[in-house]
């Protein structure tokens, strides 16, 4: 009697251990039924699949290995550099994943895959065996791509902070000592690219803080396109701000919508676009200069942001294809080169949608459940993802890109109408809120990945 | 008679107490904003609105997103603004426009909406929602079978308690939930949500605007009970709209 | 180095490649015509919106209230926060704040767009999702004395 009281009293305590992840040898059978899902990466993609993996069956056992024994999110980072955050607040652990969803968190650099026997190899020398595998690994900067550019480079002279991490707090420091009237140079990058109004958000995030501090400086964001996602709210934003003039097919056709200032003379922030001779042919760290197809600018401060391609891992797995992206299958995110695993984040081929934090959380979500119901023997579901991102066009001055997507007709599209942004003759208060909302949104969706 | 005498006796000395346990304020403004005096000198400063941008204003501010095109709060989350006190109103967003409510995220966003708003739009806002004709029921929840107003409930709410130094709620927010002279907001018909959150606030002291301290006293010898109790009591008070009368502005 | 004009090469054609993929995905949605904006959805090569959302196949109210989670909270559950908490919220409220997000009959910063990706029936599916999660302790709905499953 006692002793089985202690047994149903033990279960009865270790049920919270069970939901938090370790096992008992009877419980353990019950698990391994359920089945194994391992995550590469813990960035967005990798942390909210993890978690969803958990919170759609608490009888999973998710493991998620990753190299950083922290996460420095990206989403934001640009406000290290006007002194609005600080690195340590970029800093999220990932305590809450163990203790909360009970996801195994293995520290470790992924070094290869053995997908016939379903392993995958740690550089510490483990084999951890999956039943299904999540990819989530991120972007690769390509340094390489311009001459004169490379990463010892950007270590030291002209950072990049596209991945945040120490260039993120060199550029910091560059931008707020850089002498009275200095230029900073902003090099945005070709499509595809993580964050399309990041570069444009950075840029503008500057100007602001020069306004105050640096009054006589220039911010010039070279471009090798001529257009980028959010422009014209971020455009007008500029123009009300900075004193920024729109080009003229944009004055054009924002004029019937918005009043447009037209300033008559330039102001602090311009944008070379590509049609303007804006591409970069090469850059000089010693000299500071930076070389476009229509000029060469001498710069105090030269931030690139670099193009770029899956991160490295993917190939090193085999996931890429000969777009540098991984293909794979949309329903499911499934790769089509390698079975029973799946690629996700920015890494993935996903047709219209942006790469973002809020499309690889979308994605991790849709694929968690995919997988979650392919391990039971069901279908998977129709999927719907969504990518809605705030940005700044000043630290008071909000705006945001908003889709729904759906698979149709066998790729991802566009499914909410032709307004992506906010309306352009939204009032001044709406624009403030929109701002709120920006840091509102950073601390809800930083905890939808992680908490 | 004696009850009432009573009542008067220890409404008086519950007022006397707050205001002489008001602490010294690290800024005698702040000080002076929270007085009575000074509520009574910004009430009779406020201006009076023009009829015509007022519905377009609470619209565009804007206000109506979350309270409601009809001043009535789509869900628990906000309240009700529809039938409430001008004075209340126009106390309320200039307390909001000064940074004095700060008691969360939702207060911030609050104090976004009211950011460059004059005294004559605060007035036309508050005189515009003062209109407007709020629910009849709340609509917070529905309990299957009949309610009883429970007797105790009732007691607390119009009389206090005796021992324990409560002032009774009507005594400043009215016999019937109508609010009061002295910018005391109506109750009636309001998200009992949104009482709880506030009467908690105030017990916590994360909400501080209340004038000498008269809400904080009062909610800080509160179970929390004898919070949701009233909230439930008010909720179901049928609210009335006051239509074009900043009649309660006091005599200076 | 004989490698870097290689990798620019190769870095120049992949940008080709890649540009005519993304393209969908990374161009403004507005085109060069000011009156696209105001014109009705049409299909065309560079629009992706190619089906109305009623025609596709069905999609379960959960897997769309996962796509809120990033301002409304994990399954809907937030504290003191700028955006609201959806947990817990009653279905019909929910369905009739979001139809009045789509018509503009409310007016929203984000909210209006995501609406026009959602019909009737998917509200009432996500309406359905969201009722039935418990609410974080400090939101409204938790605090609410009047919530459903109260007993007095």
């Amino acid at each position: 009697m006692k002793r089985r009281q202690l047994l149903q009293s033990a279960a009865a305590a270790c049920t919270p251990a069970l939901a938090a992840g370790l096992s008992l040898p009877g419980l353990a059978s019950a698990q391994a039924a359920a089945g194994h899902v391992v995550v590469i990466g813990g960035g967005v993609g990798g942390a909210t699949a993890a978690k969803y993996l958990r919170l759609f069956n608490p009888a999973l056992r998710v493991t998620l290995i990753e190299r950083h024994a922290t996460y420095v999110r990206p989403c934001g980072s640009s406000e290290v550099l006007n002194g609005h955050a600080n690195m340590a607040s970029l800093s999220v652990s990932y305590d809450a994943l163990r203790s909360r969803h009970g996801v195994d968190v293995l520290i470790d650099a992924v070094t290869g895959l053995d997908a016939t026997r379903h392993q995958v190899l740690t550089a510490s020398g483990q084999r951890v065996s999956y039943d299904r595998l999540i990819v989530s690994p991120g972007i690769e900067l390509m340094y390489g791509a311009y001459e004169g550019y490379s990463e010892q480079v950007a270590r030291t002279a002209m950072p990049s902070g596209w991945i945040p991490g120490e260039q993120t707090a060199l550029l910091a420091r560059q931008l707020q000592g850089m002498r009275q009237g200095g230029t900073f140079v902003l090099v945005a990058p070709p499509n595809p690219y993580r964050c399309p109004p990041g570069p444009y958000e950075r840029a503008a995030l500057m100007t602001e803080w020069f306004s105050k501090h640096n009054p006589s400086a220039k911010v010039i964001v070279v471009d090798p396109k001529d257009s980028f996602v959010t422009d014209e709210t971020m455009m007008l934003g500029w123009n009300r701000l900075y004193g920024f003039d729109l080009p003229d097919d944009y004055a054009k056709r924002m004029a019937p919508k918005v009043d447009i200032k037209r300033h008559g003379k330039p102001g602090m922030l311009r944008w070379v676009r590509a049609r303007d001779g804006g591409r970069v042919l090469k850059v000089d760290a010693r000299s500071m200069r930076v070389e476009t197809e229509g000029e060469v600018i001498q710069a105090d401060v030269v931030n690139i942001v670099p193009p770029m391609r899956a991160g490295a891992l993917a190939r090193t797995l085999g996931l890429t294809d000969k777009t540098v992206w991984c293909p794979v299958d949309r329903p499911s995110f499934a790769s089509t080169l390698l079975p029973d695993v799946h690629v996700i984040g920015d890494a993935s081929i996903a047709d219209a949608m942006p790469k973002s934090g809020f499309s690889a959380n979308t994605q991790a979500k849709t694929t968690a459940r995919a997988i979650v119901e392919q391990l039971a023997g069901r279908p998977v579901p129709e999927p719907v993802w969504e990518n809605t991102c705030y940005a700044l066009a000043g630290k008071d001055y909000g705006l945001f890109v908003a889709d729904v997507f759906r698979i149709v007709d066998g790729r991802i599209a566009r499914i909410n109408g032709d307004e992506r942004y906010l309306p352009l003759d939204i009032t001044p208060k709406q624009i403030r809120l929109a701002a709120r909302y920006q840091r509102a949104w950073l601390r809800t969706f930083t905890e939808d990945v992680f908490a | 008679m004696k009850r009432a005498v009573f009542i008067c006796v220890v409404f008086i000395s519950e007022l006397c107490t707050a205001m002489a346990a008001e602490p010294v304020e690290a800024s005698a403004g702040a000080a002076a904003i929270r007085s009575d005096a000074a509520l009574r000198q910004r009430l009779a400063a406020m201006p009076r609105g023009d009829t015509g941008r007022r519905r377009q204003l609470y619209t565009q501010q804007p206000c109506a997103s979350c309270h409601g095109v009809d001043g009535r709060a789509p869900t628990v989350n906000w309240p009700s603004v529809a039938g409430q006190r001008i004075e209340y109103g126009y106390k309320l967003l200039q307390d909001y426009r000064q940074g004095l409510r700060h008691e969360g995220e939702r207060a911030a966003v609050m104090r976004d909406a009211v950011q460059g708003l004059s005294d004559r739009d605060l007035s036309d806002l508050a005189t515009y929602t003062a209109q407007l004709v709020p629910a009849q029921r709340s609509t917070a929840g529905r309990i299957a079978g009949t309610e009883v107003q429970n007797a105790s409930v009732e007691q607390l709410v119009r009389y206090g308690h005796p021992t324990r130094l409560l002032t009774a709620c009507a005594s400043c927010h009215g016999a019937r939930g109508e609010g009061g002279n002295r910018a005391q907001p109506a109750l009636a018909g309001q998200n009992p949500a949104y009482l709880v959150r506030t009467l908690l606030d105030y017990q916590s002291g994360a909400r501080a605007n209340d004038p000498a301290r008269g809400m904080r006293h009062f909610a800080a010898k509160l179970s929390r009970a004898e919070i949701d109790a009233p909230a439930v009591y008010y909720a179901k008070l049928p609210g009335s709209a006051r239509p074009g009368s900043a009649s309660a502005v006091p005599a200076h | 180095m004989s490698t870097r004009p290689l990798l620019l090469a190769l870095a120049g054609l992949g940008t080709a490649g890649w540009l005519a993929a993304a393209a969908l995905a990374q161009s403004p949605a507005a085109a060069p015509a000011p009156a696209a904006a105001f014109a009705p959805v049409a299909a065309s090569a560079t629009r992706s919106a190619a089906k109305p959302p009623f025609l596709l196949p069905p999609v379960s109210g959960e897997a769309l209230a996962h796509t809120c989670a990033g301002c409304h909270g994990t399954q809907g559950r937030l504290g003191d926060e700028a955006f609201v908490p959806l947990a817990g919220m009653p279905a019909a409220p929910f369905v009739q704040t979001m139809q009045d997000f789509r018509s503009g009959r409310r007016p929203s910063t984000l909210m209006g767009h995501i609406t026009k990706g959602l019909n009737d029936a998917e509200l009432q599916a996500m309406a359905a999702y969201f009722e039935r999660q418990t609410p974080a302790p400090k939101s409204s709905a938790a605090l609410n004395p009047l919530r459903p499953g109260v007993t007095r």
